[in-house]
């Protein structure tokens, strides 16, 4: 059960990670595609280029960060993903509560409309990168101390 | 007051700064990225495309406004079809 509970952080920083480094990829392959997406959200449009070219490495380099040995750069790593979620949420959130029916642009090109069910995603996400801020704050050096492994628990 | 503040901004500023740090890294990096890409966006002239017109919009809210008048049918025997924008002779 200890190893249950143990593993448990690992697995949602191999989620988060694994999920926010193929949307990062996604983004990257269509950076023009991608900006255009942005652009339809109907924020800050001029901003829109910018943002289509800092946003997917910002959510690359936060993956690569929760994944290492340091515990305080993975939390550093995990607090950057609750932050780049909560701008993410905001126009997510403001998209439909304003009825403006756009793809997503989360994955890159394709990657489905804007809906209720991607802002329940996005608080999911929120939720689980918050718990990995707090859980290494609260348990030290969680992953550090626990072997000369760097912290990935046993199998 | 300015003791509370640094009692409660103290333990929590290296994890911000690391957090900006990174923040700021992987933006460099995409800035790097999207430089040495043949098909990067343009920064500076950006065609931020009109919300009628984006490809990913599929009804963009405004749809009433965006979308033409539908075209009325015109009856193939009749000499002049009759426009109401039509100018006057």
């Amino acid at each position: 059960m200890s190893r249950v509970r143990a593993a448990f952080p690992w697995l949602l920083r191999l989620g988060l990670a694994g999920l926010f480094a193929y949307a990062a990829v996604g983004k990257l392959r269509d950076p023009s595609a991608f900006a255009r997406e942005i652009a339809n959200y109907q924020l800050l449009p001029d901003l829109a280029s910018h943002v289509a070219v800092a946003l997917p490495g910002a959510e690359l380099v936060a993956a690569i960060a929760i994944l290492l040995p340091d515990a305080r750069i993975r939390r550093a790593g995990a607090l950057a993903l609750a932050v780049l979620l909560v701008v993410l949420l905001v126009a997510v959130t403001s998209v439909v509560v304003r009825g403006v029916n756009v793809d997503c642009g989360c994955f890159g090109a394709g990657s489905g409309e804007v809906t209720w069910l991607t802002v329940l995603r996005n608080v999911g996400l929120l939720a689980a990168a918050s718990y990995l801020v707090v859980r290494d704050e609260s348990s030290g050096s969680v992953g550090v101390s626990r072997g000369a492994d760097g912290g990935v628990p046993a199998p | 007051m300015s003791a509370s503040i640094s009692t409660i901004v103290r333990p929590v500023a290296p994890l911000l700064l690391r957090t900006s740090a990174l923040l700021a890294l992987g933006a460099i990096a995409g800035y790097v990225s999207n430089a040495l890409r043949a098909d990067g966006v343009s920064l500076t002239d950006f065609d931020a495309p009109a919300s009628c017109s984006g490809p990913a919009v599929t009804a963009p809210p405004d749809a009433e406004e965006c979308d033409p008048e539908p075209l009325e049918s015109v009856d193939p025997g009749a000499s002049e079809p009759d426009h109401a924008w039509s100018v006057a002779p």
